[in-house]
């Protein structure tokens, strides 16, 4: 066994060299760079690269996350509407009067008509959406070479 | 950020004058794969700008997770295997008309050469258009099994394999070829 590593180590060195040594690198022809960029040019001019403008940075998604996290937990750690019907401040009890009060009441009919739906839908929804979001992670990971699959 | 992925970011912008940096810098890669899998110049030579092309119609997918180069030697392995396939298709009967000619006319020429590189061209066209892409890559471009894996979508085990195979084949081509020769350099 030790015999055959040491012969394919041998024969791996060998080659190795005697490849390194023998083998030219070859280069292009003069005009290779000129011919080619007519060929990317005129795909350009057929097909121009979309050029990518992203709607919203990552900045932008950081923030909503932070306001979005900072709110669910006031309103599930808070009664907030104990606190503002208690509150002192005039313009926030007359914001409350003419507005709060109806957003609140519905919001309150569509949380209590999720409250009777039945559990099985949820479990099916959130299986649904893991689907979709480890769909959409493994065509990330293949999009660098979607050109093989071509 | 290296140079490669402020050219592609340019180019994703729509730049598309920086693209010949990309071809002036790699173009000589790109050929000599391609070179190793045609073995043919102007074949070559059609596999590298067609590569080019590939590369410039699909920017937008490489997302810089790995490097350039691995993702552009994808691409001219890929194009280049293709190409010798249908090359092979459309020539398999003036191949077979004309194959104990060539033979004869090989093992002449490799009879009278007295330079190693004609006996190694000979090794290296006994290999098939894969397996000599993989030579190529590992000894004479220096790439590694990993990098291999990415380039050409075979397996770890099987490059490992084809690799040992090429080795062998490989190997005793030479021997058989350079007989005192090379048992003198061992």
């Amino acid at each position: 066994m030790d015999n055959q590593f040491k012969q394919e180590d041998i024969q791996d060195k060998f080659l190795k060299d005697i490849l390194s040594k023998n083998i030219k690198k070859e280069k292009t022809s003069d005009n290779f760079t000129k011919k080619t960029m007519n060929l990317v040019m005129q795909e350009w001019v057929d097909n121009p690269v979309e050029i990518e403008t992203p709607r919203h940075g990552y900045k932008f998604w950081i923030l909503t996350g932070i306001f979005i996290v900072i709110a669910s937990a006031i309103y599930l750690a808070t009664d907030t509407r104990k606190m503002i019907t208690m509150s002192d401040i005039e313009w926030l009890k007359s914001f409350d009067k003419n507005y709060l009060v109806y957003i609140h009441s519905f919001f309150s009919t569509i949380a209590n008509s999720f409250l009777d739906i039945p559990v099985i839908i949820y479990v099916v929804l959130a299986g649904l959406l893991a689907l979709f979001f480890a769909d959409k992670l493994l065509q990330k990971t293949h999009s660098t070479y979607s050109f093989l699959f071509v | 950020m290296d140079k490669d992925s402020i050219y592609i970011y340019k180019i994703k912008q729509g730049d598309i004058t920086v693209f010949s940096e990309l071809i002036e810098k790699y173009k000589d890669m790109a050929f000599n794969i391609a070179f190793q899998i045609t073995r043919n110049r102007e074949d070559a030579e059609e596999v590298a700008q067609d590569s080019f092309v590939k590369v410039y119609q699909s920017i937008n997918n490489f997302k810089n997770e790995s490097k350039f180069s691995t993702w552009l030697y994808s691409i001219v392995y890929n194009t280049a295997i293709s190409k010798t396939r249908k090359k092979k298709l459309e020539t398999v009967d003036i191949d077979n008309q004309y194959h104990s000619i060539e033979d004869t006319q090989n093992s002449i020429n490799s009879l009278k050469a007295s330079e190693q590189k004609e006996y190694i061209n000979y090794a290296l066209d006994s290999l098939s258009p894969e397996d000599r892409a993989i030579v190529s890559l590992y000894y004479i471009d220096d790439k590694s099994i990993s990098d291999i894996v990415e380039i050409t979508s075979v397996s770890e085990s099987n490059v490992k394999v084809k690799l040992y195979r090429a080795r062998k084949v490989m190997y005793s081509k030479l021997e058989s070829i350079l007989k005192e020769d090379v048992k003198s350099i061992l």
